[in-house]
């Protein structure tokens, strides 16, 4: 006999206004069961998981019964939905500083939550709440309930909000992105942690994600969103080994990116980017008066290179100072020690004409594609805008042509050129993002997390412009991100970091495949990944 | 909620702030009455179909008055914002463009001058150069400039964090010719509410500083001024002191719910 049903959604729709944002979905998940529901960003699959626990905005109507152990959700009053909220349903969210309050201890906060729903006194509430630290992994006796968020890291915080949803022994669970802002090795802690749980406890959960190989480690049956619709569900392995809906075999396929085949070229063209000995400290509040201040180091001795035509990847987790190094490449900061030469030219301590000259020749590509534009201006204005480095810069008729040259060579068309980035999705800026980057023909174009903001169809596209791009153009990339899928499916090359300092530098292939540096093993290890049905062509 | 047609205090603000302004527009070129003629045969009339805001103790129509006295107090205002908008957003765009010694020096410089009430600082410069509009607009408008600049301020440094301004900086742009280019225009609708605030506070010091004979002097009408000589004849006449005041109060009422209204759009937009 299979395990009984803890929760079952019928017929669900969810409409904003005349904008119908869930249409028809029916769901079940039994006891100890992990249910995936997977869907690219505008899927109605955030929607779905919010009008389970009744908690959608004010603005969105819906309809639809949901039922949690035989009991009817959609009947209840608002009062009785707020005893079932945390008692019988627990939730964990994407971000977990803002789920946190930040001047409360976090034994407080779990405790409040049994405080809320239980007549108890303070000692059993806080008990409780050292039991559900202790349950996630925070040893409670420790001193970890006298903390305050902000002394814990990302990871620690997702924890004491998954302790948060667990400590009244919910029978549900619903994970919204719950590891989407963590690094690769805290995501597979946390995830672990999580199904656990939902074994030992013989809970259901849902677990709201973009990311397949995730849903892949987890969860035992996926539900694929597209459009507010249900378009197929089915056992995890049923879905990604045969998926038989065309978007989830598209899904699929896009999120396993193919690794690249590097054709050996390095060493046999000239370095274009090199990076001697980068020291970059950032000063710190004073500790004691009577004591130095400790700078920060945030990059400690970088050295790397970048051949002309070559695509050099640098992985890394948050922190790693990835991004510190960038901005000491791009001159936009200055190093403490260290330089960077271009093309034979000193960068880093170039200034006036010489500066100008040389920041040409090296453009950026940022991660967010709505904060790497000014609302304000037109695409063509963007875009035209590194042509302030040219101490002639193009006529109207000219700087028109070269613009729409380049919004072509994205994909995008000379029409857009007029247009506001607002009117642009996600995809779409990041190709504007690249054609501003191409504008002045540089030989390097550095990548700071890209693709990371984009939903994997969209990413895929991307990745592919850009490869085409590279070869076609004969650019360098620098390819900086935390996700190793898409460093192993661009780069030639690439660099490991880990706290301001190189651990590991080669091949692609010969990084992931056989990593030397503990940590790159670490990485490697805890980086969700597919179920390989195909062995990728060598 | 969907567009401005929901935004109450946006739409009965512009009414309001609309009203006085036309009247204020209006009284340059015609007012029912001529208030410099004094009828003392009309004296202290109350309201009537004549005159609708009845006379004060000279003979002199109130409605005429306050139209005169809006026009004081439109000009008054408007000038010291704009004298804090001159001054305030460029010392606000150069703290948040150069963080350190600059930003430490403008901005304690600011708090030096906000530490002054604005109607010491007229005291101060009516000290110095005698009562007049003038002095009073200066006044009013040094209070604004710290205003000014510290929304201006907050606001860029906000800017600042966003990736644009870096993509800038790569396309070899200053931090200045960003500020300028970049940040200014995307803090206009900011501005645009703070300045209809400081508009609301400009009318208030404006009265006040009238009430206390330092701004507009004789024959200029002000509303503080009408205040002032209406005081004496409270007993016989109210409604000498009720015009005015409500004017004052009616005014800053309507560019309050203005700037909410604005701030309420900006922040839909946003």
């Amino acid at each position: 006999m299979s395990p009984a049903q803890v929760l079952e959604v019928m017929d669900l729709s969810v409409a904003i206004g005349a904008a119908r944002i869930v249409k028809n979905v029916s769901l079940e998940v039994r006891a100890g069961e992990i249910l995936g529901l997977v869907g690219a960003s505008g899927s109605g699959k955030s929607m779905t998981a919010l009008s389970i626990m009744r908690l959608l905005p004010s603005t969105a109507s819906n309809t639809g019964i949901t039922r949690l152990n035989g009991e009817i959700l959609s009947l209840k009053s608002e009062a009785e939905m707020r005893t079932i909220r945390g008692r019988d349903i627990g939730m964990v969210f994407q971000e977990p500083m803002s789920a946190l309050n930040p001047l409360m201890r976090i034994g407080d906060q779990v405790a409040e939550t049994v405080r809320s729903h239980r007549q108890t006194n303070d000692r059993e509430a806080l008990g409780l709440a050292r039991e559900a630290l202790d349950l996630v992994g925070l040893q409670g006796e420790q001193g970890a309930l006298d903390r305050l968020p902000y002394e814990l890291s990302g990871g620690q915080r997702q924890r004491v909000a998954i302790a948060m949803a667990m400590v009244l022994s919910p029978q549900f669970l619903i994970a919204d992105e719950p590891t989407t802002a963590l690094d690769v090795i805290t995501q597979a802690q946390v995830l672990l942690l999580l199904q656990g749980l939902v074994r030992t406890q013989n809970m259901g959960m849902i677990l709201v994600t973009h990311d397949l190989a995730v849903i892949a480690q987890l969860a035992d049956r996926v539900a694929v969103m597209h459009q507010g619709e249900i378009i197929e569900q089915a056992s995890a392995a049923d879905i990604l080994r045969r998926p038989r809906n065309a978007y989830s075999a598209a899904l699929l396929a896009a999120s396993e990116l193919q690794p690249k085949r590097t054709a050996s070229l390095q060493g046999s063209t000239p370095a274009v980017l090199q990076v001697r000995g980068i020291v970059r400290d950032y000063p710190r509040r004073r500790t004691s008066l009577w004591h130095p201040r400790k700078p920060l180091r945030a990059v400690d001795g970088v050295s790397l290179s970048v051949h002309a035509g070559e695509t050099v990847g640098l992985v890394g987790e948050s922190g790693s100072g990835k991004s510190s190094l960038l901005r000491v490449i791009l001159a936009l900061e200055r190093a403490q020690a260290g330089d960077v030469c271009l093309l034979g030219e000193t960068l880093s301590s170039a200034t006036g004409a010489t500066l100008r000259r040389l920041r040409r020749s090296i453009q950026v590509v940022f991660q967010d594609p709505y904060g790497s534009f000014d609302p304000k201006w037109t695409v063509e204005q963007l875009i035209g805008e590194p042509f302030f480095l040219l101490n002639s810069p193009p006529s109207n008729v000219e700087r028109r042509r070269k613009v729409a040259m380049v919004l072509e060579q994205v994909g995008l068309s000379a029409a857009d050129a007029q247009r506001l980035p607002r009117e642009f999705s996600g995809g779409e800026r990041q190709r504007i993002a690249i054609a501003r980057a191409l504008i002045t023909e540089p030989a390097v174009i550095a990548f700071d997390e890209a693709v990371s903001a984009l939903d994997v169809l969209i990413r895929e596209q991307v990745l592919k412009l850009l490869a085409d791009l590279a070869e076609r153009l004969k650019v360098a990339y620098l390819f900086v991100s935390h996700d190793l899928h898409v460093i192993r499916a661009i780069a030639d090359r690439v660099y490991v970091m880990q706290q301001g300092r190189i651990v590991e530098e080669g091949a692609a292939a010969a990084v992931f495949d056989s990593p030397r540096h503990a940590y790159t093993q670490a990485l490697v290890a805890a980086s969700p990944r597919l179920p390989v049905n195909k062995q990728a062509p060598r | 909620m969907k567009g401005a047609a929901h935004n109450l205090s946006l739409r009965a603000g512009a009414l309001i702030t609309g009203l006085f302004v036309a009247a204020a527009a209006i009284a340059q070129f015609w007012t029912p009455y001529d208030p410099r003629i004094l009828s003392i045969v009309d004296k202290l009339r109350p309201p009537n179909a004549q005159h609708w805001f009845g006379t004060d103790q000279l003979g002199r129509d109130v409605l005429s008055m306050i139209m005169l006295g809006g026009k004081t107090s439109v000009g008054v205002a408007l000038l010291s914002v704009i004298i804090g908008v001159c001054v305030g957003v460029p010392l606000g765009l150069l703290s948040a463009a150069r963080p350190g010694a600059t930003d430490e020096i403008v901005m304690r410089g600011n708090d030096v001058i906000f530490a002054f009430p604005a109607l010491l600082l007229a005291i101060l410069i009516t000290a110095v150069f005698g009562p007049g509009a003038i002095n009073a607009i200066i006044a009013i408008g040094i209070f604004n400039i710290p205003v000014f600049a510290r929304v201006t301020r907050a606001g860029a440094l906000q800017q600042w964090t966003r990736d644009y301004t870096l993509a800038a900086r790569v396309a070899g742009k200053d931090r200045l010719r960003i500020s300028f280019e970049h940040i200014l225009p995307n803090l206009l609708g900011l501005l645009v509410v703070q300045g209809t605030i400081q508009f609301s506070l400009g009318v208030i010091a404006e009265a006040g500083l009238s009430y206390v004979g330092l701004s507009a002097q004789p024959p200029t009408l002000s509303w503080g001024r009408m205040l002032n000589e209406a005081q004496t004849l409270t007993a016989l006449a109210p409604y000498l002191a009720l015009f005015p005041g409500f004017a004052v109060l009616l005014f800053v009422l309507g560019l309050n719910l203005l700037g909410e209204g604005l701030r309420r759009r900006a922040g839909r937009s946003a």
